[in-house]
């Protein structure tokens, strides 16, 4: 069995197109050992693989497929990522070295590489070598570093992995038949591949993410209608308890009873006549409602701030935005078992065209987020402080995205 | 020691107060020397001159001068010293914030609570022993308070510290400088100024406040200087 030289050097080309989309994602211990390892694992592996260019069109395909298969486990030993991301990251490497490799046709083609092209398969391979790099560069200043940017892989739809595998491996498999009847130089040919394994990454990097964004406004609209929904009922409940707590109040004075007696029962349902009144509508619905429903479970609410500063916010937008994080805040904080724990704090504080608002409550699980606005108050450090807290962080940061 | 002063009728609440504070020393480095007022009146009384506290607790339910006419006539005499309310109405909150109140802490008083207020004022209150570092400038050697630093710019080779004290030139890195002052509190708008966020009055789309200046913040550096300044005012820092 002898070293085939352009097989390794296919291993390589896939093994530095995947790293175009995997590179920014998290490694494993190790990664430069680990990765130089494999790479020359596969180069061995790749070179001494036992399938032919000059076998048959099912075996020549095979061989493409399982050698990507390997590169796709070489990839899994050096990065930690989910498996679909692993795919897809993989997938869209595969798809822009076969880009690549018809670029450098087509260069060949038109005598831009007539050295390489008049000789043999090796030169051929060094022909590629030359130009994959900035093929490869290009790709990653471009839609490398947007996918990674936007985290379009990992938020996108598996349907769109499965759909831009199939294009890409429709797409081999035609090349390879055209090639293998002979049609090896065909520019027509080459130009199919590239606009295939183009239309392969948009639909998977940028269709898909544009359609998560959809889904995600459209989740967040529908939170919007049920918050507008909300507030109604709550501005009507409130408005209701604030009268019969008036008329209460009134009848009691009238009561033959003793000063002390009417005393006490106005202080036991004096919570029922505490509207808060902080200069902003949505927030004195708010912060009422909440204090009354904090109040009945023992959990202390307090907002210190001026609601006048959210004036220039539709009233509906104030209701979410502090909904979302007080509705979040009173979640983390009824888990606790030190009663005494449960206080939730809002502050609200300007600074010219800056208003900063912190809810702060106490929590007790461990919290990750990358994110400004941390995420789930399931997954926090125990016992500790957390401020502004929420599964639907994303809902709050569309909401102050608008007044940026 | 930061001096605090406890406005509040009820003994029983004045000595919560104070356990609450000594919770606070116990799980944080601060430490107070605490002064108890049964009513307004005495508490003013008490004052001739400069206010002496930087931590004020006011109740604003008590007979008499009740809290609220006691912190407006506070206000006149010091507009920096540190207010927070103590009351058992919620709605207070926003009366609080025409006297310029910090915070306002419900009663009954919980320990828990009173750590998350405090943990806030804490980083508004300036530190008497705080630390100095040295400027070398015109041929000496100068000491300068950290937070008297308003903010740190670059002119030519020379670094200006702009301070509450006049301006202060010496010739160095800003890197350099903010190395050697290493305070969270420190943040840059742009590559060649550095603000102090105790001093940030105002902030727009793209500019800074302070006092009478305006500084622009440079659009890379928008987004961790807002996210500095939020955990600031949040108490983060």
């Amino acid at each position: 069995m002898t070293f085939n030289f352009a097989k390794a050097a296919f291993m390589i080309e896939i093994l530095v197109a995947e790293l175009i989309f995997l590179f920014p994602a998290e490694k494993r211990p190790l990664f430069p050992l680990r990765y130089a390892g494999l790479f020359l694992l596969c180069i061995v592996i790749g070179g001494f693989f036992p399938i032919e260019y000059t076998d048959g069109l099912l075996a020549q395909f095979l061989m493409f497929f399982l050698m990507f298969l390997i590169t796709v486990g070489a990839m899994a030993l050096c990065f930690s990522v989910s498996f679909s991301v692993l795919i897809s990251c993989c997938v869209a490497g595969y798809a822009v070295e076969h880009i690549a490799f018809h670029i450098v046709k087509i260069a060949q083609h038109y005598g831009f590489l007539q050295n390489a092209s008049a000789g043999s398969i090796q030169a051929r391979t060094l022909a590629e070598f030359a130009l994959f790099p900035l093929i490869y560069l290009l790709f990653f200043l471009t839609i490398g570093l947007y996918t990674w940017k936007n985290q379009s892989i990992k938020k996108t739809d598996r349907r769109f992995h499965y759909l831009s595998f199939a294009i890409v491996f429709i797409c081999i498999g035609l090349t390879r038949i055209a090639t293998y009847f002979g049609d090896d130089g065909s520019v027509t040919v080459s130009l199919y591949a590239i606009t295939a394994c183009l239309m392969a990454l948009v639909v998977q990097l940028v269709l898909s993410k544009a359609v998560s964004l959809k889904k995600e406004n459209d989740t967040i609209r529908l939170l919007w209608q049920e918050d507008r929904r909300q507030f109604a009922l709550s501005k009507a409940t409130i408005d209701t308890i604030n009268i019969k707590y008036h008329d209460l109040k009134h009848k009691l004075s009238n009561m033959n009873l003793p000063k002390e007696e009417v005393d006490s029962i106005k202080d036991a349902v004096r919570v029922y006549g505490s509207r808060i009144r902080t200069g902003n509508e949505a927030l004195d619905v708010l912060l009422t409602e909440n204090s009354l429903r904090c109040g009945e479970q023992g959990i202390t609410l307090t907002y210190t701030g001026n609601g006048a500063d959210f004036s220039f916010m539709n009233v509906m937008d104030v209701y979410s935005l502090f909904g979302n994080a007080v509705s979040n805040a009173v979640e983390a904080v009824q888990k606790l078992s030190d009663p005494e724990k449960k206080v939730i704090d809002i502050l609200s504080e300007r600074r010219g065209e800056m208003i900063n608002v912190t809810v702060t409550n106490f929590f007790q699980a461990r919290c990750r987020s990358r994110t400004a606005f941390p995420s789930r108050p399931k997954q926090r450090s125990r016992d500790s402080m957390a401020s502004a807290c929420g599964p639907c962080s994303s809902s709050r940061k569309s909401t102050v995205d608008i007044y940026r | 020691m930061i001096p605090v002063a406890i406005v509040e009728d009820s003994a029983e609440e004045r000595a919560r107060i104070r356990a609450c504070l000594s919770y606070v020393e116990s799980t944080t480095d601060a430490a107070f020397d605490v002064h108890e007022f049964p009513s307004g009146l005495e508490f003013l009384g008490s004052i001739d001159g400069p206010v002496p506290f930087d931590l004020v607790f006011m109740d604003i339910d008590m007979p008499g001068m009740n809290g609220m006419e006691t912190a407006r006539a506070l206000r006149t005499a010091d507009s920096a010293v540190l207010l927070i309310f103590v009351t058992n109405m919620a709605q207070y909150a926003i009366s609080g914030y025409e006297v310029d109140a910090l915070d306002f802490i419900l009663k009954p008083i919980n320990k828990y609570s009173f750590a998350i207020k405090m943990k806030r004022a804490l980083t508004r209150i300036p530190q008497k022993n705080e630390d100095y570092f040295t400027v070398r400038t015109d041929g000496e050697t100068r000491s300068v308070r950290i937070s008297s630093i308003r903010w740190i710019d670059v002119s030519g080779h020379y670094v200006v510290y702009h301070t509450t004290d006049g301006d202060i030139t010496e010739y160095t890195t800003l890197k350099e400088a903010f190395t050697r002052i290493n305070r969270s509190s420190f943040t840059f708008i742009n590559r060649s100024c550095l603000v102090n966020m105790r001093y940030v009055d105002a902030v727009s789309k793209e500019t800074v406040t302070m006092g009478n200046t305006k500084l622009d913040i440079s659009r890379p550096q928008k987004k961790a200087f807002l996210t500095a300044m939020s955990d600031y005012l949040g108490g983060k820092v």
